[in-house]
């Protein structure tokens, strides 16, 4: 018993003494898919004398929840890693303090939602349907090449979604839906889908571990990311040549997710979460995202990885809804969504 | 006649020979006390009657007819466990009530029966008491209560006065032998004690690791032990190791205290038995012996005395007024041989 | 019933014969001896649960119209929150009938049998409460999804077109899955206080002419009465608060009040609603909690524990033999063959080929367990296994220490004296954390715990806190029927032999309730090395445990991270099931055989 405590202190004192360190520490704030490269820390560790600290608070809207909840004392330095559909509660809420970063001009314009820059663009990834190749072309199905392919009677039961209201691809492709055919339209397209037997789970692993036929499941095309068809290949068992699955990038099928970062409002380092956020939409983070997210960079110095590249399809016109509107009508949307399918 | 009869008895328990061949009869309206040490099987044959256990061999057959097929709710036996296992869920006239009710009798059937027999017992008005705040010595009278309830055809006690202080003890072994008596009851009492043996029971059974060693009436097995166990756990202790041999046509035993003639027959090893309560005073007993008294305690009405004698110590009763010399002094005992030795083999 | 029959009496009777002292002592102590045996328990509750709870629901409110009522009312009169509720009541209390039912022939089974690889047996059953939703989900889908052995085993064998049971999205779902998780309080609980009933009392009953299905009525139901209602209501309550389960497996035509706050907290940020909700379920919990106390203190008896030696017994008949080989070939179907899917599905290759449907067993492979010790990308967050399972154990043994060193002595006041008012107000208190959103306490944490000196919203410490929380009703309710089922006369013997009250826990009571306290002890571990949800929020990125790892590869795609999450799993269970064997080995001091 005894050594089991002095394990137990041993390894708390291990734990602590972390964070004990005389140089400045910037505390970032993320969700739970956060990742970076150990250099480019060090890198920027180095160049400021500081020691970044990250705290992975789950996923996106709790992280944004935590943020907001703790305003008046924020856990932490920095917030990064809200995204479009909840850029709005955000901003509303006014955790943020604005901070116009020199190298934002190097930015395009259709990624900076915040006027105020608040809120600062860093990545951004879309949500596709992805399908199974080998079983489309095994049944002579062609893929889907618009969202209104997916109410022929040759989709029928062939596709599966996330619930919206839990899960974030799931909002996504809601609103791709909303984007294209229009707030009047967009519920009569999913009544078409609930009678081309659409299946609605809540969560994307389930509905890509154990629906899609890839992997184990009856349906051959899922909701997923547009970087999906890659992480197949570079996280395959054995090598492979060609993804075995592909995402559907035609004009309006897809949504995109655009990644923020915004400094807390209240925190005693400023100076070096501003550094930090530069940092974040310098070349060296910026070039280091793919690979660690899967998401691509918003500055478009940044090279990308060939891997990456080499089996990814961008859409060209995603659909898009713009933030206000998802900030005035994501609930009611949800709710007319679930009275629809769920019900 | 309604009768229990076992019959050749085998229980292993994994490497244990529990039972070794027990066989026994019970008489109708008979107490039957079975005397062991502990381990010695006695609850197992119990539970084995009951119906608890399966034997691995052998049969207990009741009124002539075989019980193994019949299971033990339907036996019709009572069984008065070991610290008396009441049911700790319900109150006094729960426990009671509880073989009357399994037996499917009207209510207001058992409400007089649990009086009565609470009565029985000496324990009337007892009903709604909590058993778990009871005496000891009211414990076991529930229990007993319980088990008589149902009117078993047999009833077994499992060392039912084991767990209460000696003067309860007293008191209750004879109230219990009592009550038995007055209803008649055919009963298996199981005890290590054999005072409680004695006194409660027409004939006893004494076993030994799983064996019958030997089946009497108390007077019998006290006054003629069938082994050396026996006389062991009987507590006569006066046990001397002796050598039969021939002296013409009289047979005789060397005995570390001399040569005793005696009636046996057989050469060879044998024990002698000496028994405390045979040696005299008086000179007048046929069998002579001197040694020194080594010590003496007083016991009420009886005294006991050890005595000394070519090396070997032996232990006498004698009456409280009897005239022994003081401790340390020379003592002349005489016997008479045909009550005072026995020869064991 | 009994090998024991004959046995010397144990050294428990020996003491207990011992007359009572004239004035029971013990009993009826000063209010502030009361109050000093409480005050561990209660402090860390008030700062742990209380205090951020508190906080969390004033902050909550404040954001509505500020006050109470609207929300309130909102929440009661909804008809969709009322279906919500209604729909969380029946199917907890179908999943803890169901629960029970599996359970309660292990639960015999465990009391009153010794055979060989029992111990095994009690950790396999153990291993499903530890283990994350998302993998127990991969696991039933694997058995019972579409593609799965079942469906795929029946289509070829009566050659239909169509998998022919469909498990994903249903309530079967639900329930299967709530009795996987949840068995195991069952056998641990009933099973063990069962193991210490003296058997001589069901042979009592059955010489009385009572038949098996009377003795269970009669004498053994209500012996056990207080374990199985202790036992239900934790699975009750663990169902009724089910979030994962219904979220994963029950797909998104089923809600239970916590999804139903998580979706209002998370995608709809309407915290006054949400607030209102967790008052809601808290209320439920506590009115439940509440019955079940005044229930439980009716209920429980004085008994004689035995120790195990005396009560269990070997297989004797055939017919014994074979109800026990069915009862255990149930539970291992039930509770660990999903599990094994996972584990052998951890060293098959799972690419399927091109053409081929089915992920194809392409022959053995510990490709995913070496892929665990890489960092491919070089990533700041990567950590080796060896790590995340230190990390875990670390958790793990400061959840039990603490865990034990607050139960017990709550355990000990509830079980002395469960009728003083202090009892009363405390005991139902101690449930409350199981009861409440995990959601909204964890919010409670940021907005609670966030000054000096108890600024520990981003502490490692915080985990084995919240964990704690779980972990204590848990380790209180294995103790205290234990505890209570002591003789008071065992006590008062100790006190007249001249023992302080501390002596007599520490050689009389501690003593008795040494099989209690491993299973205290072993729920404390599983809990911590399982719990997800409470330490996502909390864990720092570069000390994940063995669950967040499995998160984190489960959430991408690709071949390698699904076979890496389902490695980690099964490395998850080794731990789990080594743990609780050791958990049984270990042995205080003169515990000896309890």
């Amino acid at each position: 018993m005894r050594k089991k405590i002095i394990l137990l202190a041993a390894s708390f004192t291990l734990i602590s003494s972390a964070c004990v360190s005389p140089i400045a520490v910037l505390t970032v704030m993320t969700h739970d898919s956060f990742s970076v490269s150990e250099e480019v820390v060090a890198a920027f560790e180095t160049e400021h004398n500081a020691q970044l600290q990250f705290l992975k608070a789950g996923d996106t809207g709790t992280a944004v929840n935590k943020a907001v909840l703790a305003k008046d004392n924020p856990l932490a330095d920095v917030f990064y890693g809200i995204d479009n559909t909840f850029l709005s509660r955000a901003l509303e809420e006014d955790i943020f303090e604005s901070y116009a970063s020199p190298i934002l001009a190097e930015i395009p314009e259709t990624f900076k939602l915040d006027p105020d820059n608040r809120a600062l663009p860093v990545d951004y990834g879309d949500v596709c349907l992805n399908y199974d190749v080998a079983f489309l072309n095994e049944n002579a199905i062609d893929p889907p090449s618009s969202l209104e392919d997916l109410l022929d009677p040759s989709y029928k039961g062939l596709l599966v979604v996330q619930n919206p209201a839990t899960s974030s691809p799931g909002l996504a492709f809601l609103l791709a839906t909303i984007g294209h055919f229009g707030e009047d339209d967009y519920l009569n397209f999913w009544r078409g889908l609930v009678e081309n037997d659409v299946l609605v789970v809540n969560d994307w692993e389930t509905t890509y571990y154990s629906e899609f036929t890839r992997w184990g499941g009856t349906r051959p095309i899922v909701v997923s990311y547009g970087s999906s068809p890659p992480f197949e290949v570079i996280y395959a068992e054995e090598p492979m040549d060609e993804p075995p699955t592909a995402a559907v990038v035609e004009d309006e099928t897809c949504f995109r997710q655009i990644e923020f970062v915004g400094i807390l409002k209240g925190t005693q380092n400023r100076d070096l979460a501003e550094a930090w956020v530069d940092f974040m939409l310098s070349t060296t983070f910026q070039e280091d995202l793919p690979l660690q997210m899967y998401v691509f960079p918003v500055n478009p110095q940044a090279q990308l990885d060939e891997t990456f590249v080499k089996y990814l399809a961008v859409p060209g016109q995603p659909a898009f809804v713009s933030p206000s509107d998802i900030a005035s009508n994501r609930e009611s949307w949800i709710q007319a969504w679930t009275a629809t399918v769920l019900r | 006649m309604k009768s229990l009869r076992v019959i050749n008895l085998d229980k292993f328990f994994g490497e244990t020979h529990a039972l070794d061949h027990v066989s026994f009869d019970v008489a109708e309206g008979e107490i039957v006390a079975v005397l062991g040490p502990s381990g010695c099987g006695k609850s197992t044959l119990l539970a084995v009657i009951a119906g608890l256990e399966i034997p691995n061999a052998g049969e207990v057959q009741w009124d002539g007819k075989s019980l193994a097929s019949v299971p033990s709710y339907k036996r019709g036996f009572g069984l008065m466990f070991q610290d008396y296992v009441l049911f700790p869920h319900m109150d006094a006239f729960d426990n009671v009530a509880f073989g009357l009710r399994m037996a499917g009798l009207a209510p207001e059937v058992v409400r007089q029966r649990v009086r009565e027999t609470l009565a029985l017992v000496g324990l009337p008005g007892f009903e709604k008491r909590d058993v778990n705040t009871l005496s000891g010595g009211e414990q076991q009278r529930v229990a007993l209560a319980r088990s008589l309830a149902p009117q078993p055809q047999l009833l077994m006690l499992d060392e039912p006065l084991g767990s209460l202080d000696r003067t309860l003890r007293e008191r209750l072994m004879f109230e219990l032998r009592e009550i038995l008596r007055r209803l008649h009851q055919t009963a298996i009492y199981v005890t290590h004690d054999q005072e409680e043996a004695f006194a409660v029971a027409d004939r006893v059974v004494v076993m030994d690791l799983g064996r019958v060693a030997q089946i009497g009436t108390p007077q019998a097995v006290y006054s003629r032990p069938a082994s050396l166990f026996v006389a062991r756990f009987l507590g006569l202790d006066n046990l001397l190791p002796g050598k039969v041999g021939k002296d013409g046509d009289q047979f005789t035993i060397e005995t570390p205290i001399g040569r005793l003639s005696t009636f046996e027959q057989g050469l060879g090893s044998v024990t002698v038995l000496i028994r405390p309560d045979a040696a005299r005073l008086d000179g007048q007993g046929e069998l002579q012996l001197e040694g020194s008294l080594v010590k003496r305690s007083f016991r009420g009405n009886t005294c006991r005395a050890v005595i000394e004698t070519n090396g070997v110590r032996l232990t006498f009763e004698f009456l409280s007024n009897a005239p022994l010399p003081a401790e340390g002094e020379r003592v002349r005992l005489s016997f008479d041989p045909a009550q005072a030795i026995q020869i064991l083999r | 019933m009994d090998p024991g029959l004959d046995g010397d009496c144990p050294a428990v009777k020996q003491l207990s014969r011992s007359r009572p002292p004239p004035s029971p002592t013990g009993r009826g102590r000063s209010p502030l001896y009361q109050l000093a045996i409480w005050l561990g328990p209660l402090l860390f509750l008030a700062l742990f649960y209380l205090y951020p709870m508190g906080s969390i629901l004033r902050v909550s409110f404040a954001r509505g119209d500020g006050g109470l009522a609207a929300p309130l009312v909102e929440a009661l009169t909804s008809t969709s929150v009322r279906r919500v509720l209604w729909f969380t009541v029946w199917q907890a209390a179908l999943s803890t009938a169901l629960t029970l039912l599996v359970g309660l022939p292990g639960a015999y089974l465990l009391a009153r049998f010794d055979f060989r690889g029992k111990s095994l047996l009690r950790a396999l059953t153990g291993i499903p409460f530890i283990m994350p939703t998302l993998v127990v989900a991969a696991a039933f889908n694997a058995l019972l999804g579409p593609k799965g052995w079942m469906n795929l085993g029946l289509m070829s064998l009566f050659s239909l077109s169509t998998p022919p049971i469909q498990f994903t999205n249903t309530l079967s779902a639900i329930l299967l899955a709530h009795v996987f998780y949840n068995t195991t309080i069952v056998l641990r609980m009933v099973g063990d206080f069962w193991s210490h009933i003296d058997p001589r009392l069901s042979a009592a009953a059955q010489v009385l002419g009572a038949d098996q299905r009377r003795r269970l009525r009669h004498v053994i139901l209500p012996l056990l009465m207080p374990a199985i209602i202790t036992a239900a209501l934790l699975v009750f309550i663990f169902d009724f608060t089910s979030f994962g389960v219904i979220l994963v497996l029950g797909g998104p035509r089923f809600a239970t009040l916590e999804v139903e706050i998580y979706y209002q907290t998370i995608s709809l940020f309407n915290l006054p609603l949400a607030a209102a909700l967790s008052l809601l379920q808290l209320a439920c919990n506590l009115a439940l909690t509440i019955t079940y106390t005044r229930l439980s203190a009716r209920l429980s008896r004085p008994l004689w524990l035995r120790p195990q030696r005396y009560t269990q017994r070997r297989f004797l008949t055939r017919r014994g033999r074979l109800a026990a080989a069915v009862t255990i070939t149930l539970l291992l179907t039930l509770l660990t063959a999903p599990l094994a899917a996972l584990a052998v599905r951890s060293v098959t290759r799972l690419d399927p080929e091109r053409g081929q449907r089915e992920p194809s067993a392409r022959g053995l492979t510990l490709d995913f367990y070496h892929e665990l010790t890489i960092n491919r990308r070089q990533s700041l967050f990567y950590v080796p296994p060896t790590t995340a399972i230190g990390v875990s154990l670390v958790y793990a043994a400061a959840t039990v220490v603490l865990a034990l060193t607050l139960g017990l002595p709550a355990a000990w006041a509830l079980a002395r004296d469960s009728t003083s008012l202090s009892s009363r107000l405390f005991d139902p208190l101690i449930m409350l954390p199981l009861g409440t959103s995990a959601v909204t306490l964890g919010l409670g944490f940021i907005v609670a715990l966030a000054h000096p000196p108890l600024d520990l919203r981003a502490s490692p410490l915080l985990i084995p806190l919240a964990h704690t929380l779980v972990a204590f009703p848990f380790v209180v309710r294995s103790l205290t029927p234990a505890l209570r089922s002591i003789q008071p006369r065992l006590r008062q013997a100790a006190a007249v032999l001249g023992a302080s009250p501390r002596q007599t826990l520490r050689y009389v009571d501690l003593p008795l309730v040494g099989r209690a306290l491993l299973v205290a002890a072993t729920f404390a571990f599983t809990i911590s090395i399982g719990e997800f949800g409470a330490t996502a929020l909390i864990a720092r990125p570069e000390y994940p445990t063995v669950p967040i790892m499995i998160y984190r590869f489960l959430s991408q795609p690709g071949a390698l991270n699904y076979g890496q999450a389902l490695a980690l799993s099964t490395i998850l269970m080794l731990i789990c099931a080594i743990g609780m064997l050791a958990i049984e080995r270990f042995r205080i001091a003169d515990v000896g055989e309890f």
